[in-house]
């Protein structure tokens, strides 16, 4: 018993820092011309939850964040662009990471570039444009570099924090 | 950081390599009208070489200017469409998601020509 109330109490702290992340990334000006498309900060949170646990937690944690982020800042669109860039880009890291040989870096760039391809597909179905494509590059590009730094941040907590802090 | 890591990181910069190519070959011809669409529907065309400013509906405001689309202003929260930079070749656009007006620069029906002599 006393592990759930401590997972679950850690659960919502780091559903809270989610959230934090997810405001601290709006106060960023970052405007890649694709509407909806975001630096995804708070994707450090579901790296670290699906190494630190399990995919089941870091979805959990990500679905609270969206869904209370999306209604005190966002709208349905913003919300609707954020489930489809996290869902595709935790169940592109989640299979990734049972392959050997990658590492928290490489899932997480994998996660990075998914998100962004994930918010660009619900564009494309918005607006039907061709002219979107246009931006895949810088898309990539940006998860790529996101990717890259939020792996390297979530690979810190594991090293420097005692190991039973999470169960 | 991994081997594998590092491959595919390697990958991703290729694809964006290759889709930037693409992308640039096949777009960069100076565009000659701008199409506005709103909900997926043509809303008008306009030429490029005209200076105007046009109102879409009561919710945005764009500017052609020097052969340049501008978004001025719009209704929506974000703003992203008023701070994108402008465009001017053929297959840019500009898009404002909530109202979802999409300002794209396109080919009129002379094939980029404004008067043909014969």
């Amino acid at each position: 018993m006393k592990n759930r109330s401590k997972r679950m109490a850690m659960l919502g702290i780091m559903t809270a820092f989610a959230l934090i992340l997810s405001y601290v990334e709006s106060l960023i000006p970052f405007f890649p011309g694709i509407p909806g498309i975001k630096l995804g900060l708070a994707n450090l949170i579901v790296v670290l939850l699906l190494y630190q646990y399990s995919w089941h937690e870091a979805l959990l944690v990500s679905a609270v964040r969206i869904l209370v982020s999306g209604f005190l800042f966002g709208n349905l669109m913003s919300i609707l662009f954020s489930l489809a860039g996290a869902s595709l880009s935790l169940l592109c890291m989640a299979l990734l990471k049972k392959i050997p040989g990658f590492s928290v870096i490489g899932v997480s760039i994998a996660g990075g570039c998914t998100h962004n391809i994930g918010q660009f597909l619900v564009a494309m179905f918005v607006v039907r444009t061709g002219g979107l494509f246009y931006y895949l590059p810088a898309l990539l590009i940006s998860g790529l570099v996101t990717g890259f730094l939020i792996g390297f941040a979530a690979s810190l907590p594991g090293k420097y924090l005692p190991r039973d802090i999470w169960k | 950081m991994k081997k594998r890591d590092l491959y595919l990181a390697a990958a991703v910069l290729l694809s964006a390599g290759i889709l930037w190519a693409a992308t640039g070959l096949l777009q960069k011809k100076e565009g000659s009208t701008l199409s506005i669409f709103v909900d997926n529907e043509l809303y008008g065309t306009y030429s490029l070489w005209e200076e105007q400013e046009i109102a879409v509906g009561d919710t945005n405001i764009c500017s052609i200017q020097n052969g340049e689309v501008r978004m001025i202003s719009a209704d929506c929260p974000d703003q992203i469409c008023v701070h994108s930079n402008t465009i001017s070749k053929k297959g840019e656009s500009i898009i404002c998601m909530p109202n979802r007006v999409v300002l794209e620069i396109t080919e009129g029906e002379n094939g980029g020509m404004d008067i043909l002599a014969k």
